[in-house]
C-alpha cells in the first residue's frame, strides 16, 4: 500500500468500519508488525490458512513460524530493507500450521512511516502458492529426470522445422555426436559434417515420407561425431503439424554403439560355435532335460552310423548299448538337478549296424542366469580303436605274465627233480657201491651171497625209482595227451568199479554230483588216474569209525572248473606235512603200505595241464582236496 | 688210539634198510661200539627218547640221522627234539646223515645248532671212527 499524504485526517466512522469489513472478509492474509516483525494486527483468514485464530498470533514473531531453512532469505530480502525503508520484493516462503505441516506463503511486506519518514510499522500481505510451488517442484523433477533418462538412454530430442528451416537438438544430442551446443546447428552441417556418407541417403528418404505421406519411422543408422568416430544410432521420425498441415519432422535419437557392438560379438561367437560345432572331428550334441538331443553334429552321426536326422527325434538312452544305462545316468540326474555342472565317462554305444562303439564323453551344462538348465552340450570321443589297443596289449601282458607263471613253475619242477635224483637215486647208488665194496672184501661164501641179495634189492628199487621218474617226465614233457570231452559220471563209476571190494569191505559211501558241470575236455587216462588215486587215497586212509563218507563234485568258481574230494578221513597234519603230501615217497601214516606215488603222480598229470591241486585237512577229520582242473584264461579281452 | 677204551652207544634213524645193514656193518668195524638202536622214522626215535630221558645208560652218545624219511623226517624230528632236549639226562652228539648233496640241505643242517655235523652217503669207515673216536 502506498503512503498517503494526510493519512490521519480521514475520518474513521462509517468509512473505518467499510475497511474493517474489507480487510477482515479479504482472501489475502493481512497483518500489521511493528518494525521488528512482532504481530499488531492479523487478520480472520490466518485460521483458515494455518489454523490458528488471529488472537493466536498477535504479540508473536513471525520467525518463530517461518521454516527455519526461510528465515535467513526473508530477513535479507524482504525485512531488512522494508525496515529500511526500502522498497522490497515478494518473497515465498513456508509458514508453519498448527496441524504441524507448511503452507507456502508468498509475501510482500511494505513499510509504514509516520510524518518524520521513520518507519513505524510494517504491513504484509501473503497468498497460499502452496499449488504452485507444488507443481513448479514436480516439474522440476520431471524435466530432472527426464534429463537423467535421455542421459543414461543416450536419447535426445530434435526438431526439424521445414517451413522457417530452424533446426533444434537436445543438450543430449550435442552430447552423442560431441558438438559445442553453443555453436547451433542447422540441416546443411547435419548432413555434412555428422552423416555417415554411405546411410545419408536412407535418411533422407525417410524424412521426405515423413513430410509427403505423414508416416513415422526409425532407423539403424550411422554418423559420425565431431571427433570422427563412428557411431550406430537409432533415430525415429514423426510429423509435427499446425493447421492441419506437416510443417516439420521431430523424433528423438539414440546412440546404440554399444549394443551394436555387443550385438555383433554375439553374431560373432555364435558363429564360431556353429564352425566349431560342425567341423569337429568329435561328436558334438545338445541333450534337453530329458535325454533327447535337441542338436547334434556330422561327426556324432556318422560315428554312429546314422544321418543327423535319424537321430534328432531320439535320445542318448536309445543309443546307448544297454547294459551301460546306469553309466552317466547318475551324472546326468545330478546335473538336471543342479548338483554338478559337469561330467566325464567312457561307455559303449550301439552302432546302427549292431556293433558296440566305445566313447569318451564330456558333459557340460549350460544354464540361463537364473539357474535353470538350457541344454547339456557333450563332446563325444570315439575310442573303440584304443580300447583294441588296449585290450592287445592287456593280453601281451598276460600273456607275458603267463609265461613268466610257467617258467617259475618249470623252475621249481626242476628242483623237485633234483630233489628227487639226490633223495631217492643217490642213496640207492651209494648202497651200492658200498656193497659191491664188500662183494669183493668178502671172506666167506655166506657174506657173498648175503651181499648179493642186497645188491639185488637195492637195484630193484633204483630201477623202480628210475621207472616212476621217467613216467613223470614223460608226463610233462608231453602235455599234449589226447583231450576228448568226456562225462565225469562215466570214468567215476568205471573207477569206482574197481574199488567195490573194498567199498563194500569198509561199508563205504561213496557220493558223486556232477550236476553243475558234467562233462570236461580233458585226457581220459588222466582223469581217470585222479579219480583213482584220489578215491584209493580216501578208502586208504580211512578213519574206523565211523564209516567213511567220500564226497566227489565238480562245478565252476570264477572261471575255473574244479573237482572238490571230500572225505571224513584220518586227515594229514598240513602243519608238519604241509610241503610234503604232493611229493615222491611221502608217506603221513605209518600203519599203512603207501609208496608215496599216487598223489604226486596225480599233481603232475594235473599241472603238465595248467591245473592245480591244493588240499585242506584237519587230522581226524578229513581231507578235503580241490583241484583246479582247468584255471581262467586270464586274458579274455 | 688208545681212544678205543671207551665204546659208544649209537642210535640210527634211517628208513634205508639195506643202508642200515651196510652201517651197522661198517660201524661194528671200528669197535667203538657198545650198542647200535635202529628206528625207521623220526618218530619212533622220539618216542625212545622221551622214554628215557632221565637214563644216562640208555641215552645214545650219538645219533645218526637220516634226512628222507617217509612219515616224520629228519628235520621234524629235529623239531620235536628241541622240544625237550634240555630234560635229556645226557646230550647226544647229532650227524645228519643223507645222500643229499643239495646245498639248501647241507645250509638248512649248518643252521641247527643241535646238528653237529652233516655226512653225505655213502659214509666209509674212517668217516665212521673219526667220528665215534673225537677224532674230527
Amino acid at each position: 500500500m502506498e503512503e498517503r499524504p494526510g493519512q490521519e485526517e480521514i475520518k474513521l466512522d462509517q468509512n473505518q468500519d467499510l475497511y474493517r469489513v474489507l480487510i477482515e472478509t479479504s482472501r489475502e492474509l493481512i497483518c500489521l508488525h511493528d518494525p521488528e516483525g512482532i504481530y499488531l494486527y492479523v487478520n480472520p483468514i490466518i485460521e483458515t490458512l494455518t489454523g490458528f485464530k488471529p488472537g493466536e498470533l498477535l504479540g508473536r514473531d513471525p520467525y518463530d513460524f517461518i521454516h527455519p531453512d526461510d528465515r535467513q532469505r526473508i530477513r535479507t530480502d524482504s525485512h531488512n530493507p522494508a525496515k529500511e525503508g526500502r522498497p522490497t520484493v515478494a518473497t515465498q516462503y513456508r509458514f508453519l500450521k498448527k496441524d504441524g505441516d507448511y503452507v507456502w506463503f508468498q509475501t510482500l511486506t511494505q513499510p509504514i512511516r509516520n510524518k518524520e519518514g521513520k518507519v513505524t510499522h510494517l504491513n504484509t500481505t501473503s497468498r497460499d502458492v502452496t499449488d504452485q510451488v507444488q507443481l513448479t517442484e514436480s516439474l522440476q523433477q520431471e524435466k530432472k529426470f527426464s534429463s537423467i533418462m535421455s542421459e543414461l538412454a543416450k536419447v535426445g530430442a530434435w526438431e526439424s522445422n521445414i517451413e522457417t528451416g530452424i533446426l533444434y537438438w537436445s543438450s543430449e544430442i550435442y552430447k552423442i555426436l560431441e558438438r559445442d551446443p553453443s555453436l547451433g546447428i542447422d540441416r546443411d552441417t547435419v548432413y555434412q559434417k555428422y552423416s555417415y556418407p554411405e546411410d545419408l541417403e536412407k535418411l533422407k528418404e525417410n524424412n521426405l515420407r515423413v513430410y509427403q505421406k505423414g508416416e513415422t519411422y526409425s532407423v539403424e543408422h550411422r554418423m559420425v561425431t565431431e571427433t570422427g568416430r563412428v557411431i550406430w544410432v537409432r533415430t525415429q521420425g514423426k510429423p509435427a503439424y499446425s493447421d492441419g498441415r506437416i510443417v516439420g519432422v521431430y523424433g528423438a535419437m539414440q546412440d546404440i554403439t554399444l549394443s551394436k557392438l555387443v550385438e555383433e560379438e554375439i553374431r560373432l561367437s555364435e558363429k564360431k560355435f556353429s564352425e566349431a560345432f560342425h567341423s569337429s572331428g568329435n561328436g558334438i550334441i545338445l541333450l534337453d532335460r530329458n535325454g533327447h538331443f535337441l542338436e547334434l553334429n556330422q561327426s556324432f552321426a556318422k560315428m554312429l552310423g546314422y544321418e543327423p536326422d535319424e537321430l534328432l527325434f531320439k535320445s542318448f538312452q536309445d543309443i546307448t548299448y544297454p547294459e551301460d544305462l546306469n553309466i552317466g545316468a547318475e551324472a546326468f540326474r545330478k546335473i538336471i538337478n543342479g548338483e554338478r555342472d559337469s561330467a566325464q565317462f567312457a561307455k559303449r554305444y550301439l552302432h546302427k549296424k549292431g556293433h558296440i562303439v566305445w566313447v569318451f564323453i564330456t558333459g557340460v551344462a549350460v544354464r540361463k542366469d537364473s539357474g535353470e538348465l538350457m541344454f547339456i552340450v557333450s563332446q563325444i570321443q570315439d575310442i573303440s580303436r584304443k580300447r583294441i589297443l588296449e585290450n592287445i596289449l592287456r593280453e601281451k601282458n598276460a600273456r607275458l605274465r603267463s609265461v613268466g607263471t610257467h617258467l617259475k613253475e618249470r623252475i621249481s619242477q626242476l628242483e623237485e627233480f633234483n630233489q628227487i635224483v639226490s633223495h631217492n637215486m643217490r642213496s640207492p647208488i651209494g648202497n651200492i657201491s658200498t656193497l659191491v665194496k664188500f662183494l669183493e672184501e668178502a671172506e666167506t661164501e655166506k657174506e657173498r651171497v648175503e651181499y648179493m641179495d642186497y645188491l639185488k634189492t637195492t637195484s630193484d628199487q633204483l630201477l623202480t625209482t628210475l621207472n616212476e621218474i621217467v613216467e613223470v617226465i614223460k608226463i610233462r614233457q608231453s602235455p599234449k595227451v589226447v583231450s576228448e570231452e568226456i562225462l565225469f559220471e562215466s570214468v567215476f563209476s568205471r573207477v569206482k568199479a574197481m574199488f567195490l571190494g573194498q567199498i563194500l569191505e569198509y561199508e563205504a559211501e561213496i557220493i558223486a554230483d556232477f550236476s553243475e558241470s558234467p562233462s570236461i575236455i580233458y585226457p581220459q587216462v588222466y582223469l581217470e588216474s585222479i579219480f583213482l588215486n584220489l578215491l584209493s587215497n580216501s578208502l586208504k586212509y580211512r578213519c574206523e569209525s565211523p564209516h567213511p563218507v567220500i564226497r566227489f563234485k565238480t562245478y565252476w568258481s570264477h572261471g575255473n572248473h574244479i573237482l572238490e574230494v571230500q572225505d571224513n578221513g584220518l586227515g594229514i597234519d598240513l602243519n608238519k606235512h604241509g610241503d610234503q603230501i604232493f611229493k615222491l615217497h611221502k608217506r603221513f601214516h605209518r600203519n599203512t603200505e603207501g609208496r608215496g606215488l599216487g598223489l604226486f603222480m596225480t599233481k603232475n598229470q594235473i599241472e603238465s595241464l595248467g591245473g592245480e591241486i591244493h588240499v585242506e585237512s584237519t587230522p581226524g577229520q578229513g581231507s578235503k582236496f580241490i583241484i583246479h582242473l582247468s584255471k581262467a584264461n586270464e586274458f579274455t579281452i | 688210539m688208545n681212544s678205543l677204551s671207551k665204546k659208544q652207544k649209537l642210535l640210527l634213524v634211517d628208513d634205508d634198510a639195506i643202508f642200515v645193514e651196510i652201517a651197522k656193518r661198517t660201524i661194528e668195524k671200528t669197535g667203538a661200539v657198545e650198542s647200535l638202536k635202529v628206528f625207521q622214522d623220526g618218530e619212533g626215535a622220539i618216542s625212545f627218547l622221551r622214554e628215557h630221558q632221565s637214563d644216562p645208560d640208555i641215552i645214545p652218545d650219538f645219533i645218526f640221522l637220516d634226512i628222507n624219511m617217509p612219515f616224520m623226517d629228519g628235520w621234524q624230528f629235529l623239531d620235536e627234539y628241541a622240544n625237550f632236549v634240555n630234560s635229556l639226562s645226557k646230550k647226544p652228539e647229532i650227524y645228519m646223515v643223507s645222500s643229499s648233496v643239495d646245498d639248501s640241505d647241507l645250509r638248512r643242517a649248518k643252521e641247527i645248532p643241535l646238528v653237529k655235523d652233516y655226512i653225505i652217503k655213502p659214509v666209509s669207515l674212517d668217516s665212521f671212527k673219526k667220528i665215534l673216536t673225537n677224532q674230527s
